[in-house]
C-alpha cells in the first residue's frame, strides 16, 4: 500500500495518484510484469512471479536515470465517479494500455511524452473541441499523436475527408497553439491527398513531414509551428538536420494520410527530424502537471534545432535502440508511407528495447506522455482533457466520418480508439492506454472530463470487442489524425530512419526516431493496418492508422499478446473512473469503428514497456499515466519515478488471457482499396497467429474423404514402427525348389514322349497299352473326309491356313492330310490366311503336300487377308464359286469369324475345320449345330484321318513310323500329365494334412 | 474445325459405314456396297498392321534405347528387323521373277518357325507345372471339377486300345467308362460353350449397335 | 552341306536355344526371342504389303479402272492418313479417327451380321433341337445328353454376367450350376491345349532328333 502523503489516503501498490486526491504518489519502484502483471520490485529483470524479462533485452537496466520523473503533471483522479468508463473501455483495453497502466512507465511513453509535446500541436488541431478544455501542453500531446496516424494512412487506405473535417470542427474550441496543431495534423498525412488543412498548419509540420517519411509526425510539427512553444520550434529547427525520407505519395489515401500529403511538400524541415538527428538532449520537459505549459514550452524550444531538447536530440541520436528494430516496423509503413514514419511508432512495434536508455533524460510529463502515447489513443485522451463534447457516445457514431461529432472528440483520441484493436495492443504492450495517464490529467479537472478522455475510453472496448474491426476504424483516424500526432510520427521516423533505410524509404526517417517514438511506431503500424480498410470517422483515428502501419512489422511478435481484451480490465476501472470516463468507455463501446483504443498486449516484448528512462522527466500526471504500464520495470532501472496507474486504468489494462482476442477475426477490409479484402495487410501476429483461417475456402468433406482422413490420422497416430520382416517370399530355396519341381515335370513329360522313339512299349509290356495307327477309331474325321469326298468334280476348296508356325507342329500334319485329299479329289484349292504368317505356312505346306503327289491341281496362294472378320467377308465374296471352306484354324475365334461370316452372307458352302485340340472345345457347339461339316482335331486326328483316307504318308516306312512314334508320345504325353494332375492332388491333400495336423 | 475431323466426322463414317455393310446383309441389293466396303477396310486394316509395326520399332523399343532399359535387347529386335525388312525387300526387288521366294522361305523354314514353334512347346511344360500345382493354390469346387475335366479329356483324347474298339466301340467295362466320362464332359463342355458363344454373341451384338447408333465411341478414344 | 541343312541346323539351334528356357531365363533365350519378335515383324510388314497393298490398293489404282480407282484411293487415303498420322504426328492423331472409325464402323457391322445370324439364331436353334431322332439306339443317352447341355447352356448364359444377381436367390444357384458347366468346358479345354502343346513338342523334339540324325550321318571331314 502506498499512502498519500497529501491526504493519508492507502493506496493500493503501484498506484501513481492517490485514489482520494489525486495526489501524485511516490513511484513505488515497482514493475508490473507484462506476463503475469504481478508487481516486481524495481530494478528486477524477471518477474519474480512467471519469469517473464521485466526489462526490454537491450536495457540497460542500471543506467543512470538522468530524469528523475518528475511528479508533476496532470494527474487524472485514479478513482472517479465516471461509471462510464467501466466495462466497456476496460474490455477494450489493448494490452499496451495496460503496460500503460504500471507504475513505471515504459520507455516509449517516456519518448513518447517527449515528442508528444512536440505533436501535442497536432494534437490540439486534430481534436480542436475536444482539445478546448485542454492545457496547451496537453493539446500538443494528442496533436503529436495524431501525428503517428500518417504513418499508418500510408500503409491503409485512409479515410481521410472525414478526419479532415472532424478537425476542423474541432478545432474552433481548440486552444490556440492546440489548434494550430491540428491544423498541421493534415499535414502529417502528408502524403494524403487531402490537404485542407495544410493553410493553416505550421511549418515545422510541413518541414517534418517533408523531411520525415510518410510518418504523421509532420503534421503535428505544423500545428505546433504556428503556436509551437520554443523547444518545439528548435525541434524543429533541428529537423532538417535529420535525413527525414519525404512522405511518400504511394501512401494510401488513408483518411488521415491524405491530408498531409498536401502540406507536406510545402513543409520546410521537419524540426522533428531536426531534433532526431542533433540528438538534443531533451530538457527535462517543463511540462508540469499544468497540461498546457508544458509541453508546449518543450515544443517550442524544439522548434530551435540546434537547441533542441535532450531528451529529443536524445531520441533522436542513435543512442536510441528503437532505430535498429524499427526497419522492421518501418518497413510496412515504408511501403505505404513508411519513409514518414516515426521511430516511436517503429518502438510501438516493439523495437523498443534500447530506447530505456535514453528516455531516462525525457521529462516526466514527457514520459507520461509516452505512456500515454503510445496506447495511442488512449493516452492522448486521457491526457488532453478531452472537450466535453467529445464524449464516449459521441465517438461511436461520429469517428471518422462526420465532421460534426468528430469535433467534439480529439482527432487524436477517436484515432485511438480506432487504433485500440488488436495491432495497437500487440506492438504497444509498452504503453498501457490503461495509464490514467490521459484519465489523470482529467484528475484535475475531472468535472469537465476532456472528450479526448472520453473518446479513449469507448475506444478501447472498440478493440476488445472487434479486434478484426480494428483495422477498419484505425484506417480512419489516419486520415483525421491530429496534426500532434502527425508531429510524433514525424519524429520517431527520425530515429527509425537508419534502420528503416535498409527497408524502405520510411525507415529511414524512424531510425532517428526518439526510442519512446519508436515505441509509439512500433503501436501504430497495427493501428494503421486497421484504418487502412476503415474510413477515417475521426480526426483521432488518424492517429491510429499512423501507429498500424508501423505495428504490422514489428508488432508481429507481440501481436499474440495483444489480442488480450481489455475486457477484463475495465470492470476495475468502472469503479475508479472519473465519470467522465467512464462514459467514454461506455460510449468507445459502442464506437467500435471509430478508434478502440489499442489493448496493448501484456505479453508485449519487455523492450516496449520499458522506455521508462523518459517517464523521468515525464509531468506527474503523465507519470501518474505510465504507471500502468508494464514497462514500470525499466523506469525503476532506469530512476524513473514510477507514477502509480489509477485504477481505472489499470482494469483497462487487458488480462493475460485475453491476448488471444486479436486472433478472433481477420474481417474484411471495409472500404478502401482494398475494401471486402481480408487479411491482405500483414496483420500483426505473422509469426505466431495463424490469421486468416481461410472460412470462405471451406471445402465440402465427404464421408468418404472423413473416413480416409481418419484412416491416415489413425496411421500418423501409430508413429513410426520398425517393419515387419516380410514373410511369405519365395526365397531362395524357395525358389529351387519351385524350379527342380519344374525341371523335374519337364523331364519327365519329355522322357514320356522320348520313350516311344527308344522302345515299343507294346511289345515291351507285351500289352496293348499304346494306340497303333492302324487301329485308331476314325469315327471323327469321317464326317470331314465325307464332306470333301463329296465334292463336286471341279469345284474349288478354299483352304484358310489360321495359324501361324507357332502351331505349325500340330497343324501342318492336319494340313498336310486334308491337302493331298483334296489334291486327291481333283479340287482346285485356294489358299488364304487370316495371319500375316499363314500364307507362308500355306505355301510351304501346299509345296510339301503337292510334292508328294503326282496329280497336279490347281493351286492360289491369296496370301494373307487383312481385317480378320472383315477379311473373311472379302473373301467370300470374292470368291462367290468356291465349293468348300477348310479352315485350318488353331484359334476358336477364327472358326467362329468362318462360321458366322458364311451365314451372314448366305452361303451354302460347307465348311469344315481342321482344328488344333486346344479349338475344339469352342467348335463343339458349331460342330453340334452342322454348322461345320466335320473336323479334323490335332495331331491324333490328322493321323487318324490319313490312316482313314488312305493317303496319308503311311506308304513311307519311315513316315509311318515316324508317326507311330508321334502318336505313342502323344499318348504318354497324356498320361504323364494325368499322373502329374493325380501327384498333385494328393500332394495338395498331403500338404493340406499337414496344415491341419499343424494345426 | 478439329472437332469435326476427330470426332465428329469419324462417328458419321463409323456410322454410314456400318449400317450400310449392315443392311447388305438384310438387303441384297447393297451386297455390291458392301464389297466395296469390305476392301477398303481390308486395306486399312494393312495400313494398321503396318502402323503396328511402326509402332514396335520407334514407339516401343526406340523409346527402351533411348532410357536404356533392355536396350541391348531392343537394339537387336531393331537390328533383325532392319535386316530382315531390307532382305525381304532386296529379294522381292532383285528376285521378282522368282515366286518361291527362296530368302523368304529359308528365313520363314529355318529362322521363324522353329523359333515359335518352341515357343508353343515351351507351353507343354508350364501347363503340366500349372496343372501341378493348382490344387495346392487353390481348392476349390471349381478347380476340382476343373482337373477332373482335364483328366478325363487326357484319358480319352487317344483312344486306348485296350478299351475302345477301332471302330470306336467300348470294348470292356473300362472303354465304356471312359467312353461314358468323355461324352459327358464333351456334353457339359457343349453345353457351357454354347452359353458362352451366346454371351459373346449377344455382346458382340450390343456393342455393335452401341457403335452403329453413337452411343460408343471408340474410334474416337 | 547344302542350304537346306544349313537351315535345319540353324532351326534346331534356334529351337534348343529357346527351349533352354525349360532350364531357366538365359541371355540367349532373351536375346532370340527379340531377334524373332524383330525378324517376324519384318516378315509381317512385308507379308502385308505384298499380299494385301499392292495387289488390293497398287494394282487398282494402275489399272484405268475407274470405279475401282476410287474406291481404292479412298481406301488408300484413309490408310496413309491412319499411318502417318499416327506414326509421324501424333498431334493430328485425332484425324486418324476417320480411318478408325472407318474401320470400327464396318467391323461392327460385320461382327454384328455374323454374331446374329451366325451364332445366336443358329445356336438357338441347335440347342432347342434334340441331338437325336427319337427311336434311335442311343435315343434316351443322347437326349439326356442334350438336355445336360442345354441347361449348361442357359447355366453359363445365366452366368455370364450380363446382369448382377442376389446371394442366395434362385439365379444365385443356376450361376453356380452355370460355373460348374465352365469349369468342366474350361478343363477340358485346357487339357486339349496341352494336347497341342505336346503335339507341337514333340514335334520340334523330332526336329531335332531329325538333325541330330542328319549331323551324325554327315561324313566327317
Amino acid at each position: 500500500m502506498i499512502y498519500c502523503s497529501n491526504c493519508g489516503t492507502a493506496n493500493r501498490d503501484g498506484s501513481s495518484f492517490c485514489n482520494e486526491c489525486g495526489t501524485k504518489l511516490p513511484a513505488s519502484g515497482s514493475i508490473k510484469c507484462p506476463m503475469c502483471s504481478t508487481l516486481n520490485p524495481s530494478g528486477k529483470v524477471f518477474c519474480d512471479n512467471c519469469g517473464a524479462r521485466l526489462v526490454p533485452a537491450l536495457a540497460e537496466p542500471d543506467a543512470p536515470d538522468h530524469s528523475t520523473p518528475l511528479r508533476r503533471g496532470i494527474s487524472l483522479p485514479s478513482k472517479s465517479d465516471v461509471s462510464g468508463s467501466k466495462g466497456g473501455p476496460v474490455e477494450n483495453v489493448p494490452d499496451w494500455m495496460r503496460d500503460a497502466s504500471s507504475e513505471e512507465q515504459p520507455d516509449w511513453l517516456q519518448r513518447l511524452a517527449g515528442n508528444s509535446t512536440g505533436a501535442a500541436d497536432d494534437q490540439s488541431a486534430a481534436e480542436p473541441a475536444a482539445s478546448a478544455d485542454l492545457p496547451d501542453w496537453m493539446s500538443n500531446l494528442s496533436a503529436s499523436v495524431p501525428a503517428e496516424t500518417p504513418i499508418q494512412p500510408a500503409s491503409i487506405e485512409p479515410p481521410t475527408t472525414s478526419t479532415t473535417s472532424a478537425d476542423q470542427v474541432a478545432a474552433e474550441d481548440v486552444p490556440d497553439w492546440m489548434s494550430n496543431l491540428r491544423a498541421t495534423a493534415p499535414s502529417l498525412d502528408d502524403t494524403q491527398p487531402s490537404a485542407p488543412q495544410s493553410a493553416e498548419t505550421p511549418d515545422w509540420p510541413r518541414n517534418l513531414s517533408a523531411g520525415a517519411p510518410a510518418v504523421t509526425e509532420p503534421p503535428a510539427v505544423r500545428n505546433v509551428a504556428n503556436d509551437i512553444p520554443e523547444w518545439l520550434s528548435k525541434l524543429a529547427g533541428n529537423a532538417p538536420t535529420v535525413p527525414m525520407t519525404p512522405i511518400k505519395s504511394d501512401l494510401p489515401a488513408s483518411g488521415t494520410a491524405p491530408v498531409d500529403k498536401t502540406e507536406s511538400a510545402d513543409i520546410p524541415d521537419d524540426w522533428l527530424s531536426r531534433l532526431v538527428k542533433p540528438a538534443p538532449t531533451v530538457p527535462e520537459p517543463t511540462p508540469a502537471p499544468a497540461p498546457e505549459g508544458e509541453p508546449p514550452a518543450e515544443e517550442s524550444s524544439a522548434s530551435d534545432s540546434d537547441a533542441s531538447l535532450d531528451w529529443l536530440t536524445r531520441l533522436a541520436d542513435g543512442s536510441m535502440t528503437m532505430p535498429e528494430e524499427s526497419p522492421t516496423d518501418s518497413l510496412p509503413a515504408a511501403e505505404l508511407s513508411a519513409p514518414n514514419m516515426p521511430d516511436w511508432l517503429k518502438e510501438f512495434g516493439g523495437t523498443l528495447t534500447s530506447e530505456s536508455t535514453n528516455t531516462t533524460d525525457v521529462p516526466d510529463w514527457l514520459g507520461n506522455l509516452a505512456a500515454s502515447m503510445p496506447a495511442e489513443s488512449s493516452a492522448p485522451n486521457t491526457s488532453a482533457g478531452v472537450p466535453e463534447g467529445l464524449k464516449d457516445e459521441d465517438r461511436p457514431a461520429v469517428l471518422g466520418e462526420e465532421p460534426s461529432e468528430i469535433s467534439d472528440v480529439p482527432d487524436w483520441l477517436r484515432e485511438f480508439q480506432a487504433t485500440g484493436e488488436p495491432a495497437t495492443s500487440t506492438a504497444q504492450p509498452a504503453f498501457s492506454i490503461e495509464e490514467p495517464a490521459a484519465a489523470e490529467p482529467v484528475a484535475e479537472s475531472v468535472a469537465a472530463t476532456p472528450d479526448w478522455l472520453a473518446a479513449l475510453q469507448p475506444a478501447p472496448p472498440m478493440h476488445a470487442e472487434e479486434e478484426a474491426q480494428s483495422f477498419e476504424p484505425a484506417a480512419e483516424p489516419m486520415t483525421e489524425t491530429p496534426d500532434w500526432l502527425a508531429a510524433l510520427q514525424a519524429a520517431p521516423p527520425m530515429q527509425a530512419e537508419e534502420e528503416a533505410q535498409s527497408i524502405e524509404p520510411a525507415a529511414e526517417p524512424m531510425t532517428e526516431t526518439p526510442d519512446w517514438l519508436a515505441a509509439l511506431q512500433a503501436a501504430p503500424p497495427m493501428q494503421a493496418e486497421e484504418a487502412r480498410s476503415v474510413p477515417i470517422e475521426k480526426a483521432v483515428e488518424p492517429k491510429v492508422k499512423i501507429e498500424k502501419p508501423i505495428q504490422p512489422i514489428r508488432i508481429e511478435p507481440p501481436a499474440p499478446i495483444a489480442a488480450k481484451p481489455i475486457e477484463a480490465a475495465q470492470p476495475t476501472a468502472e469503479t475508479e473512473m472519473p465519470q467522465w470516463l467512464r462514459g467514454m468507455s461506455q460510449a468507445s463501446a459502442a464506437p467500435a469503428p471509430h478508434g478502440p483504443i489499442a489493448p496493448i498486449p501484456p505479453e508485449l516484448p519487455p523492450e516496449l514497456r520499458e522506455e521508462p528512462a523518459v517517464a523521468a522527466d515525464l509531468p506527474d500526471w503523465l507519470q501518474a499515466l505510465r504507471k500502468g504500464a508494464p514497462a514500470g520495470g525499466t523506469l525503476a532501472s532506469s530512476g524513473i519515478a514510477q507514477g502509480e496507474i489509477p485504477e481505472w486504468l489499470e482494469a483497462l489494462r487487458p488480462q493475460i488471457g485475453e491476448t488471444q482476442l486479436i486472433d478472433e477475426g481477420p474481417e474484411a477490409e471495409t472500404e478502401g482499396v482494398l475494401a471486402g479484402l481480408a487479411q491482405t495487410l500483414p496483420s500483426v501476429p505473422l509469426m505466431g497467429e495463424v490469421h486468416g483461417t481461410p472460412a470462405s475456402l471451406k471445402v465440402e468433406t465427404s464421408a468418404q474423404d472423413l473416413a480416409r482422413a481418419g484412416m491416415f490420422q489413425e496411421l500418423l497416430a501409430r508413429g513410426a514402427s520398425t517393419p515387419k520382416p516380410v514373410v511369405g517370399l519365395p526365397g531362395r530355396g524357395a525358389k529351387m525348389r519351385r524350379r527342380v519341381g519344374q525341371w523335374l515335370i519337364a523331364l519327365a513329360v519329355l522322357v514320356s514322349m522320348g520313350i516311344p522313339a527308344k522302345m515299343d512299349l507294346n511289345k515291351a509290356l507285351s500289352f496293348q497299352l499304346l494306340p497303333h495307327l492302324d487301329k485308331l477309331p476314325t469315327t471323327a474325321v469321317r464326317l470331314a473326309f465325307k464332306t470333301i469326298d463329296q465334292l463336286p468334280d471341279g469345284s474349288t476348296a478354299l483352304v484358310i491356313f489360321d495359324y501361324d508356325p507357332t502351331q505349325s507342329g500340330e497343324m501342318n500334319p492336319i494340313a498336310d492330310v486334308l491337302l493331298r485329299h483334296l489334291i486327291a479329289r481333283g479340287t482346285a484349292v485356294q489358299a488364304a490366311s487370316l495371319n500375316p504368317l499363314g500364307s507362308s505356312v500355306a505355301q510351304a505346306e501346299w509345296l510339301k503336300a503337292s510334292s508328294q503327289l503326282s496329280d497336279t491341281v490347281q493351286f492360289e496362294n491369296l496370301g494373307y487377308v487383312a481385317g480378320q472378320s472383315i477379311g473373311v467377308q472379302q473373301l467370300l465374296e470374292r470368291n462367290p464359286s468356291i465349293g468348300l471352306v477348310v479352315d485350318l484354324a488353331a484359334s476358336p475365334d477364327n472358326l467362329r469369324w468362318w462360321v458366322e461370316q458364311i451365314a451372314a452372307s448366305n452361303l451354302q458352302v460347307p465348311l469344315i475345320a481342321g482344328l488344333s485340340a486346344g479349338a475344339e472345345p469352342l467348335a463343339l457347339p458349331y460342330i453340334r449345330s452342322g454348322q461345320v461339316k466335320g473336323t479334323v482335331v490335332g495331331l491324333v486326328g490328322a493321323l487318324a484321318y490319313a490312316q482313314y483316307t488312305g493317303l496319308s504318308p503311311l506308304s513311307t516306312a519311315s513316315q509311318a513310323t515316324e508317326n507311330q512314334i508321334h502318336l505313342e508320345a502323344q499318348t504318354l504325353a497324356h498320361w504323364m500329365l494325368v499322373l502329374i494332375i493325380l501327384i498333385g492332388m494328393l500332394s495338395a491333400l498331403f500338404s493340406r494334412g499337414g496344415r491341419r495336423s499343424a494345426a | 474445325m478439329r472437332r469435326l475431323f476427330t470426332s465428329i466426322l469419324p462417328t458419321v463414317i463409323t456410322a454410314l459405314a456400318g449400317l450400310v455393310v449392315f443392311l447388305s446383309f438384310l438387303l441384297p441389293a447393297l451386297t455390291d456396297w458392301r464389297a466395296s466396303l469390305v476392301s477398303i477396310a481390308v486395306i486399312i486394316a494393312a495400313f494398321a498392321v503396318v502402323l503396328g509395326f511402326v509402332n514396335l520399332i520407334l514407339g516401343v523399343h526406340i523409346q527402351r534405347i533411348r532410357q536404356g532399359q533392355g536396350a541391348f535387347y531392343s537394339l537387336s529386335l531393331i537390328l533383325s528387323a532392319m535386316l530382315t525388312l531390307g532382305v525381304l525387300i532386296a529379294e522381292r526387288l532383285l528376285l521378282a521373277a522368282d515366286p518361291t521366294h527362296p530368302v523368304s522361305t529359308f528365313i520363314f523354314n529355318n529362322i521363324i518357325t522353329p523359333m515359335q514353334s518352341s515357343l508353343g512347346a515351351l507351353l507343354a511344360v508350364f501347363l503340366a507345372v500349372a496343372a501341378f500345382r493348382m490344387l495346392r493354390r487353390r481348392r476349390t469346387a471349381g478347380a476340382v471339377w476343373f482337373l477332373l475335366s482335364a483328366l478325363i479329356v487326357l484319358m480319352t483324347q487317344v483312344p486306348l486300345p485296350f478299351a475302345i474298339n477301332p471302330d470306336g466301340s467300348a470294348a470292356n467295362f473300362l472303354g465304356q467308362l471312359f467312353y461314358s466320362a468323355r461324352n459327358i464332359v464333351d456334353a457339359l463342355t457343349a453345353g457351357g460353350m454354347r452359353g458362352l458363344l451366346l454371351g459373346v454373341a449377344l455382346g458382340t451384338i450390343a456393342t455393335a449397335f452401341r457403335v452403329l447408333f453413337f452411343i460408343d465411341r471408340p474410334q474416337s478414344e | 552341306m547344302s542350304i537346306d541343312q544349313i537351315g535345319l541346323i540353324v532351326g534346331a539351334a534356334l529351337s534348343l536355344i529357346i527351349l533352354s528356357y525349360l532350364i531357366g531365363d538365359n541371355f540367349f533365350y532373351r536375346l532370340f526371342t527379340h531377334v524373332l519378335v524383330g525378324v517376324g515383324a519384318a516378315f509381317i510388314v512385308v507379308t502385308v504389303v505384298a499380299d494385301v497393298l499392292v495387289p488390293q490398293m497398287v494394282s487398282p489404282l494402275l489399272q484405268r479402272d475407274q470405279p475401282v480407282q476410287v474406291v481404292v484411293a479412298a481406301a488408300g487415303l484413309l490408310g496413309c492418313i491412319l499411318l502417318l498420322v499416327k506414326a509421324w504426328r501424333p498431334r493430328l492423331a485425332g484425324i486418324g479417327n476417320i480411318s478408325i472409325g472407318y474401320l470400327v464402323g464396318v467391323g461392327a457391322a460385320v461382327a454384328l451380321g455374323g454374331a446374329l445370324f451366325g451364332t445366336l439364331s443358329a445356336q438357338i436353334i441347335a440347342a432347342a433341337q434334340l441331338p437325336a431322332a427319337i427311336g434311335d439306339k442311343d435315343a434316351a443317352v443322347k437326349i439326356l445328353l442334350g438336355m445336360l447341355a442345354l441347361a449348361g447352356t442357359l447355366a453359363t448364359l445365366i452366368s455370364f454376367g450380363f446382369y448382377r444377381v442376389a446371394r442366395g436367390g434362385l439365379l444365385s444357384g443356376v450361376n453356380a450350376i452355370g460355373r460348374f458347366f465352365l469349369s468342366a468346358a474350361l478343363g477340358a479345354t485346357f487339357a486339349l491345349v496341352y494336347v497341342a502343346s505336346v503335339s507341337l513338342l514333340i514335334d520340334r523334339v523330332q526336329a531335332i532328333a531329325d538333325v541330330v540324325n542328319m549331323l551324325s550321318k554327315l561324313p566327317k571331314p
